[in-house]
């Protein structure tokens, strides 16, 4: 509690507490504006991770613990960093140049295990010459915790989106 | 890792709407807490607004008790008010189908008297409406103009309008001075260095680029001097051709990009909608990736589309004035699939050896 009110008071004036503070078990910790960052960096890599297939996938999958799990609607449930990047490869599109999964309003809380975040999803299929449009959206609810080799994703759920375009309804381009 | 002391984010250079130095001067600066904090208050309106949280509370909270919510069809004002009109929807009456809908980038903050300011991009988006698959863009977009106040239990907004996109188009002739502008400062361009650990400050710097950048672009603002203000004075950016088969866009120096964004659209026109900004630390001082959608807002008979889609390639430096655009690249979104048939294609029109 005493180390709660501490963490307020120092941010309060603009002083960051260590995010290696000791907190009361169970109590959430204190993130510091780096880790905020730091987990918004982590969140948008996930998405070149996944539109490149970077470093055959393990861009993607290295944002996750080594155990780390994947839950989606479309994608079954993933585990561990080799199961993970096998998804990132499988995505046939992917190269250097693809974009494909913006996120946006990434809303991240302290909690006991690191942190708790949400953050909007839409996936775009923009090309030149093709009809464009939104093939899914919705939001991804993710659980993240600091290791040695900084912030990464242990938990992302991906249950909350719509139904995804089936690319056979679009009309072809004008 | 390096903690965050007390810190001052030096916005003076980048600031909006003619604001001088002395203004910037006498306001309390806001450190990095600050500009986190007023971030998330952002992320967590959009949540609030399309989930309805807490009976329309979660919104409300968001706000100081008397504070406002404008917009084209009206405000709210104070709590309760604010809370009715949660429940009751801003768009619509019905909630959004998966609870996500206001889509929202390119925000940018500034220390102000009595807090901060900020402006933020905002698309309302579809998503699986009447069990429809996919989503689709509405016709409701443009930005919000902010007032935020801290408080004892952290920042608030204390009003936040809702502006739609409105396109002025006003050419500017080119070649004319622009009004206001400063003398571009000498670009000191940092010493080479090793690949240095980036702070929360030039993380939060560099965000501010590229949202600016599009605020620079869109609204031509300055006689596109807020545009050329995000680049060193010799800096280049380069993007292929605007229609295929056109001459790739090639611009070097902060004269030529200031030209680029000669056109006048007015402070309602938004249309370059960042997000995914990658950042990481390099020996010139940062490398970045953004992403790009050009969303062309519904106007009259003209519904809501995607003009294109792909991402920025940049290298940052840190001068005298802050830390700058040095080299820009844009590259328009292909699938592999694509890149195998320009290959094949190329391949297929070489002569024969």
């Amino acid at each position: 509690m005493r180390a709660t009110l501490m963490a307020v008071a120092v941010s309060l004036i603009g002083l960051t507490p260590s995010s290696h503070a000791q907190q009361p078990a169970g109590q959430p910790a204190t993130l510091t504006p780096m880790d905020y960052i730091e987990i918004r960096q982590l969140a948008i890599r996930y998405a070149y991770g996944l539109d490149t297939a970077a470093d055959n996938g393990y861009m993607y999958a290295d944002v996750f613990t080594p155990d780390g799990e994947f839950i989606g609607r479309q994608v079954p449930f993933t585990k561990g960093r080799e199961a993970l990047a096998r998804v990132a490869r499988s995505v046939r599109k992917a190269n250097q140049m693809y974009v494909r999964h913006f996120i946006t309003n990434h809303e991240i809380h302290p909690s006991p295990e690191g942190a708790v975040g949400k953050v909007y999803l839409m996936v775009v299929d923009v090309e030149e010459g093709q009809p464009s449009s939104i093939y899914i959206g919705g939001r991804y609810e993710d659980v993240y915790v600091k290791t040695p080799e900084g912030w990464r994703i242990k938990r992302r759920d991906a249950r909350n989106m719509g139904v995804p375009r089936n690319p056979a309804t679009l009309k072809p381009a004008q | 890792m390096k903690q965050p002391t007390l810190a001052v984010l030096s916005l003076v250079a980048l600031s909006f709407a003619g604001a001088g130095e002395a203004h910037a001067q006498s306001t309390p600066p806001l450190t990095v807490q600050d500009q986190v904090e007023i971030q998330q208050l952002a992320a967590r309106f959009a949540f609030a607004l399309d989930t309805r949280a807490g009976d329309g509370n979660g919104l409300a909270d968001l706000f100081t008790a008397e504070g406002e919510l404008v917009g084209p069809r009206g405000s709210a004002k104070g709590h309760a008010d604010l809370a009715a009109l949660a429940r009751r929807g801003v768009v619509s009456a019905e909630r959004p189908a998966v609870d996500v809908s206001h889509f929202s980038m390119n925000h940018v903050i500034q220390p102000a008297a009595g807090g901060a300011t900020g402006k933020e991009y905002v698309v309302v988006v579809h998503l699986g409406e009447d069990a429809r698959p996919g989503g689709e863009f509405s016709n409701i977009g443009g930005h919000y103009e902010d007032a935020y106040i801290k408080t004892p239990a952290g920042w608030r907004f204390k009003r936040r309008e809702f502006i739609p996109n409105k396109s002025a188009a006003r050419p500017r002739q080119a070649g004319a001075a622009a009004p206001g502008a400063k003398p571009a400062a000498a670009a000191t361009p940092a010493p080479t260095l090793p690949v240095a650990s980036l702070t929360a400050e030039d993380f939060l710097a560099i965000r501010a680029l590229a949202s600016t950048y599009a605020y620079g672009l869109d609204t031509g603002a300055d006689n596109g001097a807020l545009y050329a203000s995000v680049f060193t004075e010799d800096a280049e950016f380069h993007g292929p051709p605007a229609v295929p088969g056109g001459k790739p866009f090639d611009a070097k120096g902060r004269e030529a990009l200031r030209q680029f964004a000669l056109v006048d659209r007015g402070s309602a026109y938004v249309r370059h909608f960042m997000s995914n900004h990658l950042i990481e630390p390099s020996p010139e001082g940062a490398r970045g990736k953004v992403y790009l959608l050009v969303i062309d807002i519904a106007e009259g008979d003209r519904p809501t589309s995607v003009n294109m889609g792909g991402h920025y390639e940049d290298v940052y430096v840190k001068t005298a004035a802050g830390w700058r655009i040095k080299s820009r690249n844009f590259f328009r979104s292909k699938s592999a699939q694509t890149l195998k048939a320009e290959a094949e294609a190329v391949a297929g029109a070489a002569p024969a050896k």
